[in-house]
């Protein structure tokens, strides 16, 4: 009778299964971890401050907040606020502090809406319930003066925005020198 | 004469995963450079109701105006790359200097009966002093052991 012999296994190529676990953990890792194609509105041009406080507040959702860019507006001695108001656009959308033709202050007009709902007023239901977990984070540069800073606050506390949050960055990083 | 073959290679010993692995491959490359991480951000809440000071018809802010005289630093710049603070009857013209004073001032105050959490420390910064110096001192303050630490604006 003729006898079968089984040829061995893997004689011929390397075993990968221990690089597609990894491999695969990896992936997992990424896909939980990475942000893709999340956008907040943040201005990447702008230099934030640096913080050495241990203990500051890292954020990890930043879901019911509205990203701030605040800088100087050049030669107009006003802030230029720049903020994602409409998530259609995908682009952050300049929000005139006071609208000189009507006197109105756009970005508070803003504020209100999104803390009080579309009525802009305390109280309501649906669509103009109150948003007491709104919150603000504001990115300014580094080198504006506060009096582009200061109305931005008082536009925050006129709507009665209960958290104002300013974002820096961790003294660790690597800082460039601005030419 | 007999020719020696060699031997036949055996791939039915398992499923290919060569298209597995490239896929796999291509997704954790595509991963690693799409992907942001978050890490470097820090951010500063503030604590304390903003407070209007020369506007007589401010409203209260939600929680209403706190109820004790809050601490107040003086943040002036003579000079555009520095900074002067003045809370009480020091003066510091550096971060280090400032939470030192400010550490001074809170085992003062806690000597004298207050608690720490209580305490509301409130920046009122000169219009024309940099936002990068407003945050060192928001810092100095709270690595100070101050909890309570907000802006004041003028308008």
């Amino acid at each position: 009778m003729k006898r079968h012999v089984l040829e061995q296994p893997h004689v011929s190529h390397p075993n990968v299964t221990p690089l597609i676990d990894i491999v695969m953990c990896m992936v997992i890792f990424f896909m939980m971890v990475a942000k893709i194609g999340v956008t907040t509105g943040a201005d990447p041009t702008i230099e934030v401050p640096v913080s050495t406080l241990s203990r500051a507040l890292q954020i990890e959702s930043l879901s019911n907040t509205l990203v701030l860019n605040v800088r100087e507006k050049r030669p107009l001695d006003e802030p230029l606020v720049t903020a994602l108001v409409d998530g259609a656009s995908g682009q952050p959308q300049e929000i005139r502090v006071r609208d000189p033709a009507s006197g109105k202050s756009p970005l508070l007009e803003v504020l209100r809406r999104l803390r009080y709902g579309r009525d802009g007023r305390p109280g309501g239901t649906g669509l103009n319930a109150d948003n007491d977990d709104f919150r603000v984070i504001i990115r300014g540069d580094k080198e504006m003066g506060y009096r582009f800073l200061e109305p931005v606050l008082v536009a925050c506390a006129q709507a009665n925005v209960g958290k104002v949050i300013y974002q820096t960055r961790a003294r660790t990083e690597l800082v460039q020198e601005t030419p | 004469m007999k020719l020696s073959v060699g031997k036949k290679v055996s791939y039915e010993s398992g499923p290919n995963m060569t298209p597995l692995v490239d896929i796999v491959m291509v997704l954790l490359i595509f991963l690693m450079i799409a992907g942001t991480f978050a890490g470097q951000e820090r951010y500063l809440v503030s604590t304390v109701p903003l407070r209007q000071t020369g506007a007589g018809g401010a409203t209260p802010p939600p929680g209403g105006f706190p109820r004790d005289e809050p601490l107040e630093i003086h943040v002036t710049s003579p000079v555009p790359d520095r900074f002067t603070a003045r809370v009480g009857q020091y003066k510091a013209e550096s971060a280090g200097e400032l939470q030192q004073a400010m550490r001074q001032l809170l085992q003062q105050l806690v000597a004298a009966g207050k608690r720490p959490e209580d305490l509301q420390v409130v920046i009122a910064p000169d219009r024309a002093v940099k936002y990068k110096f407003l945050i060192d001192v928001y810092t100095a303050a709270q690595m100070a052991g101050f909890q309570k630490v907000g802006f004041s604006t003028t308008q």
